[in-house]
């Protein structure tokens, strides 16, 4: 039954979401589709609760066996014990939560993506290598966009940027437009897999 | 009023607007599900599913890993509850058995916290169904961070420390694609990257040993088990993408031929 049910409620929440979402259900529908998305938020509540217990209770054990770089989970446990206390004394809007995010949380975070840019260098540095056709193909298109993107472009080869606007136009968006196509009907046959039973590894019920 | 208008002008008090012609492609797909998983549960021949060489490398990189003695690291992607992490799972659950019975050590990390008790229930289903569930450690399946980058981070530094000698990132990625797959490159992993992400896709085709694009994605957990019902899901869904494409030519010779395709838009629409 533990493995049973979980495929028991997909395949209801199924039919209704594509009930609610094909038919004209009126007024009715719309209540009914308002009360499952506060089902599944406040499932989603419930949910979150597992990861950061598990966070705690896996790093609290670094620090207490001493495992190496321990003092990382240390640190680790203070921030989640230090914000939780200003989180719920302070509320969420207060000066000191704000600060905490808007100044270290959101700070750090354009740090990391902002090292993407370094990563994008180190990346097109090693696929523009004419290993094979498709890699001078790669170096080829990128050339020319990146010339068409620039004045300069032009002024080398004329009609250098309407060529690069073509190759976004034409070519880029036909394979991506495949790709898109592929990947919903694709993203269609694994719900079909899942609502029918037929994919069930996501209840731990192994292959 | 043709035949599909008086079709479209009957259904409107029972369909949602707009919904018609969805409602027809869903039916069409069930149906062809349903025909071809009739035919596999018959024993009746079903189309065969060609190589997909990203599929056929996870044992390899795995076998790597258990030869250099170091870790594998696998992450179901970024998104939530959806088709690309049900396909990551699944991927996940073939994964954690050959490491299993290789005895290596797997690294699963994940973003969102409801997904880290599922993540965790498969990966020691597996090591239970490959006859090792003393290998099984709970530590080893880590939530890191709800936040992208907070993620990304934690991941980075899990790739430098623990200097996994595969790296597979199979699931929904997004700018944090490219930073993930650079740091596995200079941490020496082979890697295996799948997304659906069309704005992605390209950063894991030149940072990865192996990218599944796409659709590929979602073909995996048939193609590992070579299950024919859920072989035959692939199958259909192909079929699919046949009479998608049937109608991208019908809708290029309708546009060529009278200066634009508006009215089979409109039909489609309805």
């Amino acid at each position: 039954m533990k493995r049973r049910l979980p495929l028991i409620v997909v395949l209801v929440t199924a039919i209704v979401c594509m009930a609610l979402k094909f038919l004209n259900l009126g007024e009715r529908g719309t209540t009914l589709a308002t009360d499952l998305d506060t089902i599944v938020q406040t499932s989603y509540l419930f949910a979150f609760l597992f990861g950061p217990i598990h966070l705690i209770r896996l790093h609290y054990s670094n620090v207490q066996k001493r495992r190496v770089n321990w003092a990382y989970s240390a640190f680790l446990v203070g921030v989640c014990a230090v914000c939780t206390v200003v989180f719920f004394i302070n509320r969420i809007e207060g000066p000191v939560s704000t600060f905490i995010i808007d100044s270290i949380t959101n700070a750090t975070d354009s740090a990391i993506y902002a090292m993407l840019g370094f990563y994008v260098c180190s990346a097109a540095y090693r696929s523009f290598k004419l290993k094979n056709v498709e890699a001078t193909i790669l170096l080829i298109a990128a050339v020319i966009l990146m010339l068409g993107q620039a004045p300069i472009g032009d002024a080398i080869i004329p009609n250098t940027s309407k060529f690069a606007q073509w190759i976004l136009d034409v070519p880029n968006s036909a394979g991506m437009r495949g790709i898109r196509i592929g990947a919903s009907i694709g993203a269609f046959a694994a719900s079909i897999r899942v609502i029918l039973g037929l994919e069930r590894s996501w209840t731990g019920s192994g292959s | 009023m043709n035949m599909a208008q008086a079709l479209v002008a009957q259904t409107t008090g029972i369909f949602a607007p707009e919904m018609t012609v969805d409602f027809i492609f869903v039916v069409i797909l069930f149906a062809t599900v349903f025909v071809v998983l009739q035919r596999a549960r018959a024993g009746l021949s079903i189309p065969p599913i060609r190589k997909i060489p990203g599929l056929e490398a996870i044992d390899e990189a795995i076998g790597r890993s258990t030869e250099m003695g170091k870790p594998v690291h696998y992450s179901p992607g970024m998104s939530s509850f959806g088709p690309e992490l049900y396909a990551g799972l699944a991927t996940l659950s073939y994964v954690a058995k050959i490491a299993a019975q290789y005895d290596t050590k797997l690294i699963v990390t994940v973003r969102r916290p409801q997904v880290h008790p599922v993540a965790a229930e498969i990966v020691k289903q597996a090591y239970l169904e490959a006859g090792r569930p003393d290998a099984y450690n709970p530590d080893d399946i880590r939530y890191v961070s709800d936040w992208q980058f907070s993620y990304t981070a934690a991941v980075l530094g899990i790739i430098q420390r623990e200097k996994p000698a595969a790296n597979l990132m199979i699931g929904y990625w997004m700018a944090e694609a490219l930073v993930l797959a650079e740091a596995g490159s200079e941490a020496g992993c082979i890697q295996i990257g799948a997304n659906t992400n069309v704005f992605q896709i390209h950063f894991f085709i030149v940072a990865c040993d192996y990218t599944l694009i796409g659709e590929e994605l979602f073909a995996a957990s048939a193609y590992l088990s070579k299950d024919p019902m859920l072989t035959g899901t692939v199958v259909a869904q192909d079929i699919m993408k046949i009479l998608f494409g049937i109608l991208i030519i019908i809708g290029t010779v309708w546009a060529t031929i009278a200066g634009n395709a508006d009215a089979l838009i409109e039909l489609l629409s309805r």
